[in-house]
C-alpha cells in the first residue's frame, strides 16, 4: 500500500518547546487520527507538514513529492480545515466560490453548491453572522471541493453537534472510499477516532509514543483493573502502561489474548483512544 | 494566482467598509467640491482621497491578524513571491475609485468655484498619487515586518504629517509658486520615478522579510 503522506524524523525546536523526530506516514484510503493533550505539538507537526513551518530537520513527503520541488502541486491536492481558519467574517457565502475559483485550479463551482446544499447554509450571509457549526461546515465545502486527495482537519470537529458531527464523519469515511484519498484529523474527540480511524497516532511532549492501527489495537490492547498480585504475575512485555490506584491498578495490555489465556478469570476491556491516551500521559509507561 | 489573492483582498476591503463610510465620504465630497473654494481641491484631493488610497495596508493586515488572514494565505497552492505580490497589486487597485474620483471632483470644483487652471487639478492629482504610492508601498513592508499596532501608528503618523504640513502651508499663507519655476512636468516625472523606484525596493524587501518570517 502506497503511502500519501510521509513525515520523516522532523524535529522543530522553541525556547519552551520542541517537536522531536516525529516519524509517521498515512496509507492511501486511510484514516489517520492524531491525538495528544493540549501543547503535544500537533498543531506545529501539521504545520510542518501543510509547510507552513519549515522544520528544524527531517522531512515530509506528500504524494511523494516535497515541499521544495513541488510546493504549489502538493499544496493545490490538500485540504485544509483548522479550527480558526475561518474565512473572513466580512465575506458573504456567496464571495468564497468568486475567490476559491481564483485560488484552485482544480476549483468545481457545482460541488461547492451542492456542499452548500447539503449542509443549507444561506448563500447571502456574512461569515461573521453564520454560527460555529455553519462556519465549520462551510469550510468543509471549501475543503472538499478542489479536487484534495489528502484532509487535514485539525480540530475541525470540535464545534459540531453529535448529528453534524456524524454525518461529517459519514462524509469523510466516504471520501476515502476512493483509494487514492486519506484524511489526518488531529483531535481532542476521541469518541469519533475511536469511529472512523484506520490508525493513531499519540504525540506526547513533542514526540510519538504510540503509533498503531486499529486493528493492532482492537486485537492486541486492553484494558485490565486487577489487584497487585495479579499485576506482578503479568510479564512487563504485555502492558504498555498502567496506573497505580488506592486498591488496585489499572494496566494497559498489549497482548491481551495472551494474558487472557494465561489468567483465565480475568475481565479485560477494550482500550478505547481516551484510555489510552489517559494511560501515556496519566500512567507510568514502560 | 497574485490576481486571485488580490481579488480577495479587494473584496474583504470592499465588504469591510461599512456603507456609512461610503456616505461619509460622499458628503465630505460634495462638501468640499461645492462650498469650500480655494482650499477645497487641496483638502479633498491631498489629504481626503490620498488618506483613503493609502488605508489598504493598515484594513488588511487588521484582517491578517485578527482573522488568520495570514495562516489561510500559507495554506494556498501559491508561493511566498505571489503572496506578497497579490497583497501590493491589491493595495493599489483599492486606490481606484479615489483616483478615478480625484478628476471627478476637480471638475465639479472647478465649475462652481471656477478659482484654478486644468493644468493646477491635474497637477495636484498626480502629486497626490505620488505621494499615495509612496506611503502604501513603505506601509506595506512594514505590515510584512511588523504588527498591527506598529503599521497603525505610522499610517497616522505618514497622514498626520502631511495634514501638518497642509496646515502649514494654508495658515501661514506660504508661497510655493517657486516650484512653477522649476519644470513642474519633468518634476512630476521624477516623482513616478521615485514612487517605482520605491515600490520596486519596498516589494523585494517585504518578500525577504515574508520568506524570513515563514520560517
Amino acid at each position: 500500500m502506497e503511502n500519501i503522506l510521509e513525515v520523516n524524523d522532523i524535529s522543530k525546536s522553541y525556547k519552551n518547546f520542541s517537536l522531536e523526530h516525529i516519524t509517521f506516514s498515512v496509507p492511501c484510503g486511510m484514516i489517520c487520527g492524531m491525538i495528544g493533550e493540549n501543547g503535544a505539538g500537533k498543531t506545529t507537526t501539521i504545520s510542518c507538514i501543510m509547510d507552513m513551518l519549515k522544520p528544524d530537520s527531517g522531512n515530509v513527503h506528500v504524494f511523494g513529492m516535497d515541499y521544495e520541488h513541488a510546493a504549489r502541486k502538493i499544496k493545490s491536492r490538500i485540504g485544509l480545515v483548522m479550527d480558526g481558519l475561518d474565512q473572513n467574517p466580512f465575506l458573504y457565502v456567496r464571495d468564497i466560490d468568486k475567490i476559491m475559483r481564483r485560488l484552485y485550479q482544480n476549483w468545481d463551482s457545482d460541488c461547492f453548491s451542492s456542499f452548500l446544499d447539503r449542509f443549507e447554509l444561506p448563500l447571502d450571509k456574512r461569515v461573521k453572522d453564520l454560527s460555529k457549526g455553519m462556519s465549520v461546515k462551510l469550510n468543509f465545502a471549501i475543503a472538499l471541493s478542489h479536487g484534495a486527495e489528502l484532509l487535514i482537519l485539525d480540530e475541525a470537529t470540535s464545534g459540531l453537534d453529535p448529528v453534524m458531527r456524524d454525518e461529517i464523519l459519514a462524509l469523510l469515511q466516504e471520501f476515502v472510499m476512493d483509494e487514492n484519498h486519506s484524511v489526518l484529523i488531529p483531535s481532542h474527540i476521541t469518541s469519533d477516532l475511536d469511529k472512523i480511524a484506520d490508525y493513531i497516532l499519540f504525540i506526547h511532549e513533542g514526540k510519538v509514543s504510540f503509533y498503531k492501527s486499529r486493528n493492532e489495537i482492537e486485537e492486541n490492547y486492553g484494558v485490565l483493573r486487577c489487584g497487585k498480585e495479579l499485576f506482578e504475575a503479568l510479564s512487563p512485555d504485555d502492558y504498555d502502561a498502567y496506573i497505580q490506584e488506592t486498591y488496585s491498578v489499572h494496566v494497559l495490555l498489549n497482548n491481551r489474548q495472551a494474558v487472557e489465556h494465561c489468567f483465565r478469570d480475568i475481565l479485560v476491556d477494550p482500550a478505547t483512544i481516551e484510555d489510552i491516551m489517559l494511560f501515556y500521559v496519566k500512567g507510568v509507561v514502560r | 494566482m497574485t490576481f486571485g489573492l488580490a481579488y480577495r483582498d479587494v473584496l474583504i476591503f470592499w465588504r469591510r467598509n461599512s456603507k456609512k463610510n461610503y456616505i461619509y465620504n460622499a458628503v465630505l465630497f460634495l462638501v468640499l467640491a461645492l462650498a469650500v473654494g480655494r482650499f477645497g481641491a487641496a483638502t479633498y484631493i491631498f489629504l481626503m482621497a490620498m488618506a483613503q488610497m493609502t488605508t489598504a495596508p493598515v484594513m488588511l493586515k487588521e484582517a491578517d491578524v485578527n482573522h488568520n488572514g495570514w495562516l489561510f494565505s500559507l495554506s494556498l497552492p501559491c508561493s511566498e513571491r505571489e503572496i506578497v505580490r497579490g497583497r501590493f497589486l491589491a493595495a493599489y487597485l483599492i486606490q481606484l475609485p479615489y483616483l478615478i474620483s480625484m478628476p471627478v471632483f476637480s471638475v465639479i470644483h472647478s465649475l462652481v468655484h471656477r478659482c484654478y487652471t486644468p493644468e493646477y487639478y491635474m497637477k495636484l492629482m498626480l502629486a497626490a498619487w505620488i505621494c499615495a504610492i509612496i506611503i502604501t508601498a513603505v506601509n506595506l513592508t512594514v505590515s510584512f515586518a511588523a504588527g498591527m499596532d506598529v503599521v497603525a501608528v505610522l499610517y497616522m503618523f505618514l497622514i498626520c504629517l502631511f495634514v501638518l504640513g497642509y496646515l502649514i502651508v494654508m495658515l501661514a499663507d506660504i508661497d510655493l509658486t517657486f516650484l512653477f519655476f522649476l519644470n513642474e512636468w519633468l518634476l512630476i516625472a521624477a516623482g513616478f520615478a521615485l514612487a517605482f523606484l520605491v515600490t520596486g525596493i519596498c516589494y523585494l524587501l517585504a518578500v525577504n522579510i515574508y520568506k524570513k518570517q515563514k520560517r
